[in-house]
């Protein structure tokens, strides 16, 4: 996203008041628009439907974030995988190719997911009567637009047509929403999930018209063999991708099954204790990210070009001071970045300590807020740990993220069950940012040796 | 001790896939030693070169390495450790002025084991790299001196893992990779190594780099000076030497071999065959060529001489006697050159022929080639009955007793056309010449002799016994 963020970088540069709210506006637009949509047109379905739908809203409700939850977690890798390889393909100006992998990857995970939905489900204990049968398929169709729609996503962000992306994310966020409502009251939780899920297929389609009408896709030289070698060259990335993910949910998971409260009719179950501070507190982060794609990211990303051009035409001497220089950016804008998104995370725990009242539900606001601030953090260290193609770097990061929430703090919160949710997923989060960072700092110093010798094997 | 000793030739870019002097050279020394059992290892740019010659059937084994093939030495970098701090301990030794022991560290290099990457990998040789930038070419961009740098070792690094076949003697036809990898073989094995050099590795390198346009600066002098280096290894740790000639013997002492390691042997051609031409000497001039039509040759200088001496004689004739496959676009200027003259009725491109109907009605012998080492072809004119005048290059002006008549500098067409001229206007003067020279081929020059010293050197060196007094790693 280094492109957008250099152009809004321009826009602010030219100052005045209205050119930079406009910037940033656009910032988040870019960084958290489909995600936005995504929350707000969940919420106003629970909230406007909730009475036409009556008690089938739980229903509605846990096959959506279920569907959202274990996509993420088990499909991240492949979509770092995908990434890699479109990422790839379109810097060598193969887009016809990258297009053709989109259609490939975005088959496989609608495969994969019928497949893995399909069985889940097929197994799941319901009792809803007759409309379980509807109720499972709609699951399966669900989460597999889900991760079709993933994978579109990803690809059509190296598109930069914001601006249609939003524009078809509004509309099939609009049509969901109507389906919710026209099929939900008909046929209750199955065709409310059919109409939300009808409504991403339909984004999801329109995404994929948008990619369609800039790159044809062409014939594929090497076929699932060349997707494959990618797998084996970046498995520490793919698997690094998996691993954070998993590790971000796992913590959820746990409080699922441990504290959570069964969804009547349905082996699942929920936390809204945790859940609901977590997806709010998830929204505390967007200013932060729209400061990465404006200020960290572009800087970043000119330090290590002049640093890779040191590399090619420089002497020693210059080489080291472009090493030297790359160092104190990465210090500085991590710096920067973290006082200005702390300053949103401050100004989010005032407002909780202002409008909640109950002292447990405050304290795990605050907790969770604190772990979507780490959280954040960690994201932007493995940002930079991928530009520079450490990837077996990201993969200590992440795996010490995913040991630590999923593993080693369920097993503290059931041995201090007063500590509040949230908790693990924060010392996690620091953990795993310390870790990053420090593998980071490390990594600088001898960065030239590491790109010449990628250079000689590559050779 | 094994009847058939079993003699590893070690080969860079010539037999058996590029024809040539050295080649025809190997060919005879295989074809004419049948008691003995050969073993090519041949090095070469790249995978799959035709064969050139039919192998002899005492050629029992082929191996090729091919330089910069990464694929095939592969291991774990724990494995190449060893090898980088015996590397490092060389290069210590070479800063300070002592010798470095090349034996302690092919030693530590395991068979097969690809070190490039070790030179990145491994952050004390990073480090070292990074100091001989600063201190020799700091003004200059470091990732120019990375890859020459990086280029250079990868090829040595590819002649020190070579993995020869097993043998009892490992002879190595020139310094270079071809000796750096029988250097290691004999070090791996304890069997003794043998050098023979034809021209001298170094300098025929030398020339190429000085004339190429893509190395430049301060990187000429560093792959100079690389090439120096190798030939020096290998003069000093070769069992035994052979040159051609004493000139190049000379060299070799300079560069560090030891005087008592060090023969000569030099070519020899097969005197009955030559000398049994009848001649049948044809109206008119007849000047001779025989080589490839490839630049080295100088086929150009050639055309300048035939182009001077029919200005004065019209009745001459010029035969170009060799290949025109192996460089068609040097050809092709050739031709064009004749053309653009106005001599190709009176200059003719032969193609590959049988040599001996051309020396049975040739009058001179024109050799024009900018390198050479010592030319077989002015052995067979001699035993023909035909004079040669040559450039004055490699052995040559020893051959003909520095005699100026028959004498003149590489790419002087002037002089070698004077040459001509001078033979041409003294028949009576020649045939004495000629009859001094056919002595002069029948007693230093006979293939058999040589046969007979290689012989000789391979069964004393193969011995058995002989690895027992070497270093053993």
């Amino acid at each position: 996203m280094a492109g957008i963020g250099f152009e809004l970088r321009r826009v602010i540069g030219k100052g005045g008041l209205s050119r930079s709210l406009g910037a940033a506006l656009s910032g988040i637009l870019i960084v958290a628009g489909p995600w936005l949509m995504t929350i707000l047109s969940f919420f106003f379905i629970r909230s406007i439907f909730s009475r036409s739908l009556a008690s089938s809203a739980d229903l509605f409700q846990v096959a959506v974030i279920y569907s959202y939850a274990v996509s993420i977690s088990l499909f991240s890798g492949l979509h770092h995988h995908f990434t890699r390889i479109v990422a790839d393909l379109i810097w060598e100006d193969r887009h016809a190719e990258a297009s053709a992998w989109l259609v490939r990857f975005a088959l496989a995970a609608a495969a994969l997911s019928v497949a893995l939905g399909g069985t889940a489900m097929a197994v799941a204990p319901l009792d809803l009567g007759g409309g379980a049968l509807a109720y499972r398929i709609a699951c399966v169709f669900l989460f597999a637009t889900v991760n079709v729609m993933w994978i579109v996503m990803l690809f059509v962000s190296l598109l930069r047509r914001y601006i249609a992306i939003l524009a078809i994310f509004a509309a099939g966020m609009a049509a969901s929403v109507f389906l919710v409502a026209a099929w939900g009251g008909r046929w209750g939780p199955a065709g409310a999930l059919f109409g939300y899920a009808t409504g991403h297929a339909f984004t999801a389609a329109g995404l994929l018209a948008l990619s369609f009408s800039r790159y044809t896709p062409a014939a594929i030289s090497g076929g699932w063999k060349f997707a494959m070698d990618y797998a084996r060259r970046y498995r520490a990335l793919i698997l690094s991708g998996f691993l954070f993910y998993l590790g971000q949910w796992s913590d959820k998971f746990v409080f699922w099954a441990l504290r959570g409260s069964a969804v009547a009719g349905t082996p699942f179950r929920l936390y809204e204790a945790y859940d609901v501070p977590v997806y709010v507190a998830g929204l505390s982060i967007i200013p932060g990210l729209v400061y990465f794609v404006i200020y960290s990211e572009t800087e970043i990303y000119a330090s290590i070009r002049r640093f890779l051009n040191s590399l090619t035409h420089e002497t020693l001497a210059h080489i080291f001071e472009a090493k030297e220089r790359l160092g104190t950016d990465l210090r500085r804008e991590l710096h920067d970045q973290t006082l200005f998104q702390l300053t949103f995370t401050f100004l989010a725990m005032l407002l909780v300590l202002a409008r909640e009242p109950d002292g447990a539900r405050r304290l795990v606001y605050l907790v969770a807020l604190c772990g979507a601030f780490a959280q954040f953090t960690l994201m932007t260290l493995l940002n930079f740990l991928y530009y520079f193609e450490l990837y077996e770097r990201s993969l200590v990061a992440t795996a010490v993220f995913f040991i630590a929430n999923g593993l080693v703090f369920p097993l503290v919160q059931l041995l201090l069950p007063g500590l509040p949710p949230g908790s693990g997923f924060l010392c996690a989060g620091i953990a795993a940012s310390a870790a990053a960072w420090a593998l980071l700092l490390q990594a600088v110093p001898d960065m030239d040796r590491r790109i010449f010798l990628r250079t000689v094997r590559r050779n | 001790m094994n009847e058939k000793p079993r003699i590893c030739l070690i080969l860079e870019g010539s037999y058996p896939f590029i024809t040539g002097g050295v080649s025809a050279w190997v060919q005879d020394i295989i074809s004419g030693l049948d008691g003995i059992d050969f073993v090519l290892f041949t090095i070469s740019p790249q995978k799959n070169q035709k064969l050139r010659y039919v192998l002899p059937p005492n050629i029992t084994e082929h191996r090729d390495l091919v330089l910069g093939d990464r694929e095939s030495g592969r291991r774990s970098h724990n494995e190449g450790r060893p090898a980088v701090g015996a590397i490092l301990a060389a290069h210590a030794r070479m800063f300070s002025g002592a010798m470095p022991n090349i034996r302690e560290m092919i030693s530590r290099i395991p068979e097969g084991y690809d070190l490039t990457e070790d030179a990145v990998v491994e952050s004390r040789y990073w480090k070292l790299m990074q100091r001989m930038n600063e201190e020799r070419n700091p003004a200059y961009p470091f990732s120019d001196y990375f890859w020459a740098w990086q280029s250079a070792h990868a090829m040595l690094f590819d002649a020190l893992r070579a993995n020869p076949p097993e043998a009892d003697l490992y002879h190595a036809i020139s310094t270079g990779f071809a000796g750096l990898a029988a250097l290691a073989a004999s070090v791996r094995r304890n069997k003794p190594f043998l050098l023979t050099e034809h021209g001298l590795y170094h300098k025929e390198r030398e020339i190429e780099i000085r004339k190429s346009q893509y190395i430049r600066g301060y990187q000429r002098d560093m792959w100079i000076k690389a090439y120096n280096r190798i030939s020096g290894i290998c003069y000093r740790e070769a069992d035994s030497i052979t040159a051609l000639f004493e000139e190049n013997r000379q060299k070799q002492l300079e560069l560090g071999a030891a005087a008592d390691k060090c023969v000569v042997i030099p070519n020899g051609i097969d005197i009955g065959r030559f000398a049994s031409v009848v001649r049948a000497p044809r109206p008119g001039f007849h000047v001779g060529l025989v080589g490839r039509i490839v630049p080295i040759k100088d086929i150009k200088t050639f055309i300048a001489v035939a182009k001077i001496v029919l200005d004065r004689y019209s009745d001459a004739e010029f035969h170009a006697i060799g290949p025109t496959d192996e460089d068609e676009g040097y050809y092709e200027e050739c031709v064009a050159l004749t053309e653009s003259l106005r001599i190709s009725d009176r200059f003719h491109f032969t193609g590959r022929q049988n040599v001996l109907e051309y020396y049975s009605f040739l009058d001179l012998m024109l050799l024009t080639s900018i390198r050479e080492a010592q030319p077989l072809v002015i052995m067979e004119g001699w035993a023909a009955g035909v004079p040669s005048v040559t450039t004055k290059v490699g052995n040559a002006p020893e051959m003909v007793d520095y005699d100026e008549r028959f004498l003149a500098p590489s790419k002087d067409a002037a002089k070698l056309a004077e040459c001509v001229i001078w033979i041409r206007g003294h028949p009576e003067e020649m045939a004495e010449i000629n009859r001094a020279n056919r002595e002069k081929a029948i007693s230093r020059y006979d293939k058999k002799d040589m046969l007979s010293s290689y012989e000789k050197l391979y069964r004393r060196m193969a011995r058995p016994e002989a690895g027992k007094r070497r270093w053993r790693a």
